[in-house]
């Protein structure tokens, strides 16, 4: 009887489980924060695409012609690699970023590199030990062979103190390939 | 005299001017409602919310008890300057029209613009409505009016109101994109198709002037070839087809500037090789400045 007291209430249990996650409201799944494995990023980068987006006409709704250009082109981005360094225990340790003659938004060609989070990382931060500016490097997609980087232009007169809530104007997105 | 009554006209045409707004008579219910019927307004233009709480017996009785009326905005979220639902911020404290009589239910207040006020982009308006189920331009504001403290159902139903948003007109010519530093790669297009000049029209082959301005002044020229003679091949704009002309450069690139100083505005032409035919006079863009 006793037995069959634990049997009932095991199902009760069983029952009770089934009706509250049945009463879920069915929202949609969120959305998780690109997570970036440094070990993805080992080893040299080149760009194969950069596309330069205007945000105001982003902003705007404007027609999907007057957001973006297609700058591959109008200068040598194809010569543009960046190098991932990596230690023994797979922690982001030196980049090495050749721009050629192409623009270089970076503005740093060698250091350290890390990421913003240990888990939850979308962001690749660039330092040079000999000047006080650091880079970043928003990451968009990332696989096996291809690597997409975006660099955001924000508006430095903005009032607001948090550089990465200030107005951005337009960015540009790096198409990479693993060499 | 004569001049003094010019001046205080210009004064009193440029205040009309710049405090141009649309009003906005609202007449709020304890029901959510969309009022379709209001006067055009877009997502950047000055508007005056003028909302009659009369028909919303907690509201009411708000304004009888000489309390105040909050507006609480929303388009998908609420905007920030809300504050807390128990407690407005007083930057959205509405205005009584008047003391006594139907005006004292009246309340208004002065929206800069959707955009600013609510603070969100066209394209995120867009998508709300998207969500909603509405076509994509069908884009509304969304308020209530409300007590500084909420709590007991204070406020009156939803209320929407549409607005149009930006539209792009295209021009003969243009910056891509339209914002960017001395630092960034942008494209002046020239749209022949949109010509009036009858000779630029027929030109097959068109060339840009282009000056820089540092620090908002000094001008300096174009520091390439000397455009003001035929051979000039690096200012000849490249032709896209469908009469579609562009130039790229890089600003602090293509100028020469004076280290320590800085490109403010880039002033532009586009014109024919030899300069007898040019497009609508000179343009001016603003740089900004990346941080």
């Amino acid at each position: 009887m006793k037995k069959n007291i634990h049997n009932w209430a095991y199902l009760l249990l069983l029952v009770a489980f089934v009706s509250i996650n049945g009463c879920r409201p069915n929202y949609p799944e969120l959305v998780e924060p690109l997570s970036i494995k440094t070990t993805y990023l080992k080893g040299t980068w080149k760009a194969s695409k950069v596309t330069q987006y205007d945000q105001e006409a982003i902003d705007n709704g404007f027609p999907v012609s007057v957001q973006q250009q297609d700058i591959t082109s109008n200068y040598p981005f194809s010569d543009y690699t960046i190098t991932f360094n990596l230690d023994a225990q797979n922690r982001p340790t030196t980049y090495t970023l050749t721009p050629g003659t192409a623009p270089n938004y970076l503005a740093l060609t060698s250091g350290n590199w890390s990421v913003n989070h240990p888990v939850f990382a979308n962001v690749i931060m660039f330092s040079d030990p000999n000047v006080t500016t650091v880079g970043r490097f928003v990451v968009k997609m990332i696989d096996k062979d291809r690597l997409t980087l975006r660099m955001e232009r924000r508006d430095a007169a903005s009032a607001n103190p948090d550089p990465d809530k200030r107005t951005m104007f337009l960015f540009y997105e790096y198409e990479f390939t693993r060499q | 005299m004569k001049k003094i009554f010019f001046s205080l006209l210009s004064v009193l045409a440029f205040a009309f001017v710049a405090q141009a707004q649309i009003n906005i008579p609202i007449n709020a219910s304890t029901n959510n409602s969309f009022i379709s019927n209001v006067p055009s307004f877009g997502f950047s233009d000055p508007i005056k919310l003028i909302v009659d709480v009369s028909g919303v017996p907690v509201l009411k009785a708000e304004v009888d008890a000489n309390k105040p009326i909050y507006i609480w905005a929303f388009i998908g979220s609420d905007a920030p300057t809300n504050g807390q639902w128990l407690n407005s911020n007083e930057a959205n404290r509405m205005t009584q029209v008047g003391a006594a009589g139907a005006d004292k239910y009246k309340w208004s207040i002065v929206i800069p613009s959707v955009k600013e006020f609510v603070a969100i982009t066209y394209n995120q308006a867009k998508q709300v409505a998207v969500a909603a189920g509405r076509p994509e331009t069908a884009t509304r504001l969304g308020f209530l009016v409300k007590g500084k403290n909420g709590d007991g159902g204070i406020k009156s139903g939803d209320i929407e109101i549409p607005f149009v948003g930006p539209v792009y007109i295209p021009t003969e010519t243009r910056t891509f994109p339209a914002n960017y530093s001395q630092e960034d790669v942008v494209t002046i297009i020239y749209d022949q198709n949109l010509e009036d000049n009858a000779a630029m029209k027929a030109s097959t082959t068109v060339y840009l002037y282009i000056e820089g301005d540092i620090n908002g002044n000094n001008t300096i020229p174009v520091s390439q070839a000397n455009v003001g003679t035929s051979t000039t091949p690096s200012m000849r704009m490249i032709d896209k087809g469908n009469k579609m002309f562009t130039y790229t450069f890089v600003p602090n690139r293509f100028f020469t500037i004076p280290a320590g100083q800085r490109l403010t505005k880039i002033r532009y032409t586009v014109r024919s090789q030899n300069d007898q035919n040019i497009n609508g006079g000179q343009k001016v863009s603003n740089l900004f400045r990346a941080q």
